[in-house]
């Protein structure tokens, strides 16, 4: 690990034995070098490590959404869907990621899980955690976390009951081939199992196929995915039934194939309006509600016409942990409104959007049909050692195939015809020499006399072969499939509307409130799709969870070491040259405010300082993004971020402007030196100025695939090396041109709101209904150990109701006696 | 552009792999500096955007966050939380930090910042053992110093001397990293540090001692 002492810590570096002085004792450089051992002897441990290193990327905002991965397949595919922001006052943080059960384990697809009767109360129960920071007794109370809110109790306090059972969700990870057949009979599916190695975790998953049905069962989390038939559950676009109609379906299909046999709630779907949510109810008639609403214990979809169309199961295995004494609803209550009650309660919002149906199609075959499509086969092999399966998408290709492997996986072109529904005899499957932008399109879908036409960014009309029934007019669009040589676009599948913006729109985020926050919802964006999007991102906001890291009102936040400028208060500024860029700050009511930034850099073109820029001088700027320009005004510092208040600016090379080249990356070598160079799809060559800075082992390994074609936008220069003309490059786009569409480096980044928690909760709250529930930590359960405190579900107050707006709201306080909790 | 869609399970990669193939994060630049300082300067631009360099820079540093506040809270449950809570904010915060001198004092400050708040959350006030002496200080360093011993006496030092040690051996900051973050010049920070491994070595003194017995 290097540190500012060298690699080899474990030796007093000079750079320590520097701050004992000349007249340190040996016993003194002896001692620093005890502690300096000690420091590299108590490393954190590798779990918490690798834990809170997911934890990270899973909360990081750099995709600009912040979705949890989710077991649901038609997560993605659903429509705008509500944003449901969970804050839990300081869960405790994840512990390490579990070993594996070595002995079998099989999943209880049975029946529901045994949960033992509870016998006589022990006469000691465990000390159970609070619903707060594991180790800290936060003091925010409700008024403190949200002091613009004004709580008003427009329901009863129910005085019952007075104790309640605790369970323990314990870990069951292994899944064997016996317990996924099991499953799959419950179905009525005799297909062959095929195991996987999920890319998500180090769990095998199993997917068993029979005919145009699909179980998946994973290992991650034991959870499954029903599909009774692939073809209609992509292409179900009658409305739905009346929920009465579709919860009463989806109960008796789940009792038929014995799935429920526990007491349960019903709810309409949060994200599609065809989906039953169920919940499993535990003791005192509680219901166990999850950290994630979207996803409960099962989801059922129903058609239109009343059959399923799939089952999203998770089963839980509860343990008892004993029958704990309970406060009062009037208590917690109480508590809430006007006592300490910091790490007892837990909160949860929903930014509510009306569920949407799906906007998917898919294209479905009969047998008989030729058949022409495009894709990168998947190979799958079963676990009874018989033939391993080739499919793509939802197609079983059977015939003479190449050997397909992991390693040379690539787009096919393949022709043939169905046997099947389902399965088709490939006669010809080779690479595809069609281009990947040439067999995906994203546009606007709209309606001429013509047909259906989907214009692209980039100016292109493609009007659609065969469209299917249904298609929703001036809604935003993905389609994949490739041009006719009669110019028409033949669709494979279509994601339209809601469908396709579900990756902005929809989302599910939460916050460890003692961990400093960063949870976010869906939304955010900018680019050719995100502006097609901009009516569903918008309609969700974006939602973060500052503050929520225990400062107390009016501290700082952290302080940041201010740079190092050749200026200082006041002085002016006469000519400073430096590459403009610049952001929008949009603001909640949706508009925005940009803002502009001079980057400087030093003679070996390595960033050393930046101002924003501030005055009224300013316009015209949008227009220069990533020129360099030359600045005159006065040096201000707000706190310590340099400003430049600008009395004016130009250009320092008034010609410049940013292009974009389309061609291949790789690397140049001239007398010893090496720099990246740009060869053009008409075989210009540039070098790409930045990388004359690179260290020579950046060129060890090759930065870009020579054979992915690559857009460089940047500024043509003046000068040349090794007789190629130099482009200051401003963006690269690797494996993927973007000819045709806006210029990435010119247009201004996005920067949403973000919402203070405070606010998050505001106004007048009515809470409308009093209750006992459970919350399960659901999305996180699997990789917990078995003592982590998560997996103790304890009973709590559930106080809900709405916001001033409609947003719901509920609150949730421990209801165990505080006696019980540490 | 952003990246692609969330992960789904195996059977959806085909069908959405022309989705992905528009929400395909670009590349950028790669981040291959000059020298280490310059590659850490390019590796915080990118982990702005990009969840995996944030996870090159936490890994970084990890150990050093984690060693600074076990030492100062003994506990490796609070050290955990702390550390958390450090890595959590300066994910939320990596967007200001806009190039705003070298990372780790940022990163280190808000560090402190969290240590601070964790002792006026829990007015922390941990026994102080009070032993008899010795003058056998060689003898102390040959038993090899525990975390508890140097935690314990860490308590009974100066609150800057402390802070210095802690963060130059702990956190393996420079001088110069240190001074940024205690506003003191780079000799004040030696300073510290000498003066504390004084301090230190009077306490640890006792502290052996009295594990002996």
């Amino acid at each position: 690990m290097n540190t500012p002492f060298g690699k080899s810590p474990n030796i007093l570096p000079d750079e320590l034995r520097n701050d004992l002085g000349a007249d340190a004792t040996e016993s003194d450089v002896k001692l620093v070098e005890e502690l300096m051992k000690l420091s590299n002897s108590n490393p954190p441990d590798p779990y918490f490590v690798n834990d809170l290193s997911k934890r990270l990327q899973k909360i990081h905002p750099g995709d600009n959404r912040r979705l949890v991965r989710h077991r649901s397949l038609w997560f993605a595919l659903a429509g705008s869907a509500a944003v449901i922001v969970l804050i839990l006052f300081g869960f405790p943080i994840f512990r390490p990621v579990i070993q594996p059960n070595p002995s079998v384990t099989p999943i209880d697809g049975a029946r529901s899980p045994d949960i033992a009767s509870p016998g006589p109360m022990p006469t000691s129960l465990p000390i159970l955690p609070l619903l707060g920071p594991s180790s800290v007794q936060a003091s925010a109370n409700l008024s403190e976390q949200f002091p613009n809110a004004r709580w008003t109790l427009q329901a009863s306090l129910p005085n019952q009951p007075i104790s309640a059972m605790v369970y323990k969700n314990t870990v069951k990870t292994d899944l064997d081939v016996d317990s996924v057949r099991k499953l799959a009979n419950q179905f009525g599916m005799a297909g062959h199992i095929y195991a996987r190695l999920s890319g998500q975790t180090d769990f095998s998953s199993f997917l068993v196929k029979d005919g145009k049905s699909e179980l998946s069962v994973y290992g991650s989390n034991r959870s499954f995915t029903y599909i009774p038939d692939v073809f209609m559950a992509a292409n179900e676009h009658r409305p739905p039934l009346p929920f009465e109609q579709m919860s009463e379906k989806a109960i008796a299909f789940l009792k038929e194939k014995k799935l429920l046999d526990f007491e349960y709630t019903v709810s309409p779907g949060i994200l599609k309006t065809d989906e039953v949510l169920i919940n499993r109810k535990l003791d005192q008639g509680a219901p166990l509600l999850s950290t994630d609403p979207t996803n409960p214990e099962f989801i059922v979809t129903v058609s239109g016409d009343g059959s399923i169309l799939s089952v999203r199961g998770e089963r839980m295995s509860l343990e008892p942990a004993g029958n704990y004494t309970l406060r009062t609803a009037s208590d917690a209550w109480q508590a809430l409104i006007n006592g300490k009650i910091g790490g007892r309660f837990g909160y949860q919002v929903s930014q509510l959007t009306p569920a949407t149906p799906d906007m998917v199609w898919s294209r479905q075959y009969k047998a008989g049909d030729s058949v022409e499509i495009y894709g990168i086969p998947q190979k799958t092999h079963p676990v009874d050692g018989s033939t391993a399966i080739v499919m793509l998408d939802n197609l079983v290709l059977e015939g003479n195939l190449p050997d397909i492997t992991e390693d040379n996986q690539q787009t096919m072109h393949i022709l043939g015809k169905m046997t099947t529904a389902s399965s088709l005899n490939v006669e010809v499957m080779e690479p595809a020499t069609v281009a990947p932008e040439n067999l995906g399109f994203i546009g606007l879908l709209s309606r001429t006399s013509a047909g259906y036409t989907l214009s692209t960014p980039d100016g292109r009309s493609l009007r659609l072969a065969e469209p299917p029934d249904g298609l929703p007019e001036n809604e935003p669009a993905s389609i994949s499939g490739f041009i006719l040589p009669d110019g028409r676009l033949q669709w494979n599948t279509i994601y339209a509307g809601p469908a396709l913006c579900s990756s902005f729109s929809s989302g599910f985020s939460y916050s460890d409130a003692s961990a400093g926050g960063g949870g976010g919802g869906g939304g955010g964006g900018g680019g050719g799709e995100g502006n097609m999007c901009q009516k569903y991102m918008n309609h969700h906001g974006n939602v973060t969870t500052g503050g929520f890291d225990n400062l107390q009102p009016g501290d700082p936040i952290a302080e940041a070491p201010g740079q190092v400028t050749p200026y200082k208060q006041g002085d002016k500024v006469e000519g400073v040259s430096g590459e403009l860029n610049g952001y929008k700050l949009i603001k909640p009511d949706g508009t925005s405010i940009p803002q502009f930034t001079l980057v400087m850099t030093d003679d070996k073109g390595d960033v050393s300082w930046s101002a924003d820029l501030r005055g009224d001088k300013l316009t015209g700027l949008e227009n220069n993004l990533r020129m360099i320009l030359k600045v005159w005004g006065t040096y201000q510092m707000e706190g310590k971020q340099p400003i430049i208040v600008v009395d004016r600016w130009e250009k320092v090379y008034p010609d410049e402007k940013v292009s974009v080249w389309i061609g291949k990356i790789t690397t140049d070598d001239f007398n010893g030196q090496k720099a990246l160079m740009l060869t053009t799809l008409d075989g210009h060559q540039y070098i790409l100025k930045n990388s004359l800075h690179y260290p020579p082992a950046a060129f060890d390994e090759p930065m870009y695939d020579p054979n992915e074609i690559s857009s460089v936008e940047g500024v043509l220069q003046k000068e040349t090396w090794n007789g190629k003309t130099l482009i200051r490059e401003t963006f690269i786009r690797n494996g993927q041109s973007s000819e045709g569409t806006d210029l990435e480096s010119t247009q201004m980044a996005e920067i949403m709101p973000s919402q203070e928690i405070s606010e998050m909760i505001s106004g007048q709250v009515k809470i409308t209904n009093v209750r006992l529930s459970y919350l399960s930590m659901q999305f996180a359960s699997n990789l917990l150990p078995e003592d982590h405190p998560a997996r103790i579900l304890q009973p709590l107050w559930e106080f809900s109701g709405s916001l001033e707006d409609g947003r719901k709201v509920s609150l949730f306080v421990q209801a165990v006696e505080d006696k019980y909790l540490k | 552009m952003t990246n692609s869609i969330i992960a789904l399970p195996e059977r959806c990669v085909s069908i959405l792999a022309l989705m992905e193939g528009f929400f395909k994060a670009f590349s950028g630049q790669n981040p291959i500096l000059m020298d280490e300082a310059e590659e850490e300067k390019r590796l915080i631009l990118r982990a702005v955007q990009d969840p995996k360099a944030f996870d090159d820079l936490y890994r970084k540093y990890v150990n050093r966050v984690y060693a600074y506040h076990l030492v100062r809270t003994n506990s490796r449950e609070e050290a955990e939380d702390l550390t958390s809570q450090t890595f959590l904010s300066a994910l939320e915060c990596l967007s200001g930090f806009r190039n705003q001198g070298n990372f780790s004092p940022w990163l280190f400050s808000i560090a402190r910042r969290k240590l601070i708040d964790h002792y006026r959350r829990t007015e922390n006030n941990p026994v102080i053992q009070d032993c008899a002496a010795t003058n056998n200080l060689e003898e102390t360093i040959d038993h090899k110093l525990t975390l508890q011993q140097v935690s314990q006496a860490l308590l009974h030092l100066d609150h800057d001397r402390v802070e210095a040690l802690s963060l130059r051996v702990f956190g393996q900051l420079s001088a110069a990293e240190t001074g940024q973050i205690l506003s003191k010049s780079e000799g004040a920070v030696r300073n510290l540090v000498y003066r504390a491994i004084k301090d230190l070595r009077e306490q640890l003194i006792p502290a052996v001692n009295m594990e002996e017995k």
